[in-house]
């Protein structure tokens, strides 16, 4: 019997006016693997994304988790069952304390504040947010701390499948070195999974073992990341659209 | 029960209205639409406006219309000044507080204007249109017939600006895609002063319009307000097309169900009218988005 | 932990009802200012009342008066045409304004639609039911029959009056105390800051929305006919839009979410608006609307986070 994947997207279609942002992407996800999802810009990655969270509805194809069919459900009903995301844009609950914003998170499985309290310390720890960050307002901190607390927040709500949207961007190569770190510390201690949108190729390459490479809408390679870098289609699609 | 001419009385007088309405509101759509800025004292302004034509009408002894010449640029300025005083500041900031700061504008400028000018309704002794003709059993006033044909050919005008002017275009293009237009280096700061004057310039030409049969009074500007706003949101950010068939749509709600029902009753049919939109068409009727 | 949140609300309680009770004394029995006094009051619990729907869910809803007006005319009614003593009557009104509210809420806090629409819509609200209600009720002022009683909520003494009122004040203030600390109030405030995002930590923000939006009006609902008893008679013109929207502007003066500053800014914009209106209310009427106006303007621009902020920042100062 074939194992079943945890995301599963068929012939995915989402159109802009006259564009297709998403062109009948079908892509497959197994449990507790990396992948990475890079493309030029422009080439529909956030609004992959933005399908498989619900943000939008897709016009054609359907999506899958864990075998159940979530197309065409609420944005609040996919996350319950087990997908989170951060965004490529940092969008922190400004007026909250850290704290409070990953409480909110906590809440979707942990009813009691007290309880929600502790997971979101938890997880606030596991991340290396500092305990004096915790009491800051969301508008009082740094952009590296915003990644962090949004990557918290979405990991509050305990999720199988995390879709993570440039989270290097804009990081300095120290940071930059510990935001992988931190990943690979998700995905191996906490076992969730990851698909990660990345322009920055050090970040990518060094944590994926399988990237996926979209182009105008569609998906133009997949593979190892030696053999992905290695496609001429992928170097033209990359070349085509920034002649470097 | 009610008559057949009746009925078409009020439809003409509905259209005629409802033209007026979409030039009333055409300032609010763009200044909302470019800006995305939530602007309560539109209606204020307007009101504004409608004492400065009763003034100026009654001091130079001219025509209401006539006083256009002089406050559609004078409303330009002042329109260029509330904006680099108070809408510049909140640019961008939650939509919570762009209304906070201007209904606090609209507040001040009606008990400015019930200070000075006290309650009473104030209207033009005489306007060029005060006549009408007879057609059989209807009436057209001339003055209403005349607001309806300049705000058409305004609106008409101003979809040729939006459409062939660069000014125009990059209005239109940020409306429709804030960071399309920004790659197109267009300057937002400035686009943003000039928008929010050609919109406060629109409000006098409707004042002015508005006195060859209207009143002022201080407040006026609240149902003006309302009104806008509901043709803005039934338009859905269409553009000019989707203010100009709101704006019918609202006049004939008005005209007929003040005929059906009440009078005193014909605000609420046109606000019955807008939740019904909200709840069936949430995007608009008329929108893209 | 467990004892700070339950000493908290124990603390702020008493102060507030010391304050409310020092009020009352310091007007020596003058009727006339105590029933001012329990108009400001009143005033000050549906603007903390507001605090839930627009302070911490963050939706500006201008209606407070049309959810107020309906609560009271129901309650009134009922007991006039049906006997129904008002102790019970005002929570079928409370009721009836949150089934209305719910109605205006559904097609409104769908996910994606402006908030400016919403803003409009409660806006329009107080103007629908002012045309209807003169519809239905003609132009004429109802009174209450002089029957006092504690069934009736209706009272000789002004002073009761104003403590049913202080009452309401008390616990609008802790209907926003426990919702803050539930999670209820962690999900409002969470879409008031952003709604994409708080939908994908997995909440469902309409159904929430809608929570505080029942919140909100069923009080303001049942607070009508308080009103009504201050004011003694009701008509069409209780669904008064300029009243309505100052409920909303002395929740942004006070900072959104601080019920403090809302309680602070009611009171005392309100007092100063009553002192301008007897005082210059034949020579400059709306005086008290122009200083509301000018606040308004200078908050929105310089401190948009309200009085609340305000105050922080000098304690922070100092301290
Ligand atoms: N809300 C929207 N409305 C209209 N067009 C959109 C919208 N969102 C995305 N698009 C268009 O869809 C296409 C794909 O955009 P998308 O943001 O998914 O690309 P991306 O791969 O994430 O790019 P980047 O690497 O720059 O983030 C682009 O042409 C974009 O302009
Ligand atoms: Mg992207």
């Amino acid at each position: 019997m074939m194992v079943e994947a945890l995301l599963e997207t068929k012939d995915v279609v989402k159109r802009f006016g006259g564009i297709r942002a998403v062109d009948g992407v079908s892509i497959s996800v197994e449990r507790g693997e990396i992948v990475g999802l890079i493309g030029p810009n422009g080439a529909g990655k956030t609004t992959l994304f933005n399908c498989i969270t619900g943000t939008y509805t897709p016009e054609e194809g359907h999506i899958f988790f864990e075998g159940k069919e979530i197309t065409k459900l609420p944005s609040n009903k996919i996350i319950r069952l087990g997908i989170a995301r951060t965004w490529q844009v940092v969008r922190p609950f400004k007026k909250m304390s850290v704290i409070d914003a990953i409480t909110t998170g906590a809440l979707l499985r942990h009813g009691k504040i007290d309880e929600a309290r502790e997971k979101a310390r938890e997880v606030a720890q596991f991340l290396g947010l500092p305990e004096e960050i915790l009491k800051k307002r969301g508008d009082e901190i740094t952009l590296m701390q915003h990644k962090l607390v949004d990557l918290a927040r979405a990991l509050a709500t305990e999720p199988k499948l995390l879709l993570i949207d440039e989270v290097g961007a804009g990081l300095r190569p120290a940071e930059l070195n510990m935001m992988i770190e931190t990943l690979h510390k998700i995905n191996k201690e906490r076992g969730t999974t990851l698909v990660v949108v990345e322009h920055i190729m050090r970040l990518v390459m060094s944590i994926s073992k399988r990237v996926i490479v979209m182009h105008e809408g569609k998906v133009i390679a997949q593979g190892k990341p030696e053999e992905v870098s290695n496609n001429p289609q992928v170097i033209q699609a990359y070349l085509g659209i920034k002649p470097v | 029960m009610i008559s057949p001419s009746l009925v078409l009385q009020n439809t003409i007088d509905g259209v005629f209205l409802g033209l007026f309405y979409s030039l009333v509101a055409m300032g609010l759509a763009l200044i909302f639409g470019v800006m995305d800025i939530i602007n309560f004292a539109h209606g204020d302004l307007l009101m504004l406006a409608a004492y400065f034509v009763w003034l100026t009408s009654a001091d130079l002894s001219v025509d209401p219309t006539v006083t256009a010449l002089l406050l559609v640029p004078l409303f330009f300025l002042i329109g260029l000044s509330i904006h680099y005083s108070m809408i510049q500041p909140v640019l961008g900031k939650e939509p919570l507080i762009q209304i906070a700061v201007t209904v606090g504008l609209g507040l001040i400028l009606q008990n400015i204007a019930l200070a000075i000018f006290k309650a009473e309704p104030k209207a033009v002794a005489y306007s060029l249109f005060s006549f009408s003709y007879s057609i059989g059993p209807i009436t057209l006033y001339a003055s209403k017939l005349f607001i309806a044909v300049v705000s058409i050919v305004t609106l008409y005008v101003l979809n040729l600006f939006l459409n062939r002017t660069f000014l125009g275009l990059a209005m239109k293009s940020t409306a429709d895609n804030r960071e399309v237009a920004q790659l197109m280096g267009i300057n937002a700061k400035r686009l943003y002063a000039l928008t929010f004057g050609l919109g406060t310039a629109l409000i006098a030409l409707s004042a002015s319009l508005w006195m060859t049969f209207g009143q002022v009074q201080p407040y006026l500007g609240t149902s003006f307000s309302l009104i806008s706003w509901v043709i803005v949101a039934m338009g859905g950010l269409g553009g000019v097309t989707g203010v100009l068939y709101s704006g019918i749509i609202v006049g004939l709600a008005e005209s007929l169900g003040s005929l059906f029902l009440t009078p005193s009753a014909r605000m609420a049919v046109v606000y019955i009218v807008f939740f019904l939109v909200l709840w069936f068409r949430p995007r608009g009727l008329f929108g893209r988005r | 932990m467990r004892a700070s949140i339950t000493r908290g609300p124990i603390l702020e309680i008493l102060i507030l009802i010391v304050i409310l009770a020092i009020i009352p004394l310091a007007l020596m029995g003058n009727a006339y200012y105590e029933l001012l006094a329990a108009t400001v009051v009143l005033f000050s619990s549906m603007v903390v009342a507001w605090n839930i729907i627009g302070g911490y869910a963050g939706q500006l809803d201008l209606g407070a008066y049309a959810y107020m007006g309906v609560g009271g005319i129901v309650t009134a009614e009922l007991w006039m045409k049906a006997g129904i003593p008002p102790l019970l009557g005002i929570f079928v009104g409370g009721a009836v304004s949150a089934l209305i509210a719910i109605l205006i809420g559904i097609p409104t806090f769908r996910f994606g639609i402006k908030e400016v629409w919403y803003a409009l819509l409660t806006a329009a609200l107080v103007v629908i039911f002012n045309n209807i209600s003169r519809l239905l009720m003609g132009p004429f002022d109802y009174y209450l029959p002089p029957t006092t009683g504690f069934v009736y909520l209706k009272f000789n003494s002004y002073v009761i009056v104003y403590a049913i009122a202080a009452s309401f004040l008390i616990i609008a203030f802790l209907v926003n105390f426990f919702v803050e600390r539930s999670k209820m109030g962690y999900y409002f405030k969470a879409i008031r800051e952003d709604e994409l995002a708080a939908e994908m930590v997995g909440i469902d923000t309409r159904r929430y929305k809608l929570y505080a939006l029942l919140l909100y009006s069923f009080l303001l609902g049942v607070m009508g006919y308080i009103y009504i008893v201050i004011a003694a008679s009701y008509s069409y013109r209780i669904f008064d839009s300029s009243a309505s929207l100052s409920i909303a502007i002395m929740g942004i003066i006070g900072g959104l979410g601080s019920v403090e500053g809302g309680i602070i800014s009611s009171m005392v914009l309100r007092s100063l608006g009553e002192y301008f209106r007897s005082t210059f209310g034949s020579s400059l009427p709306g005086l008290d609307l122009l200083l509301y106006g000018a606040v308004l303007i200078l908050i929105g621009i310089f401190q948009p986070e309200g009085i609340s902020s305000l105050i922080n920042k000098l304690l922070k100062r100092k301290g």
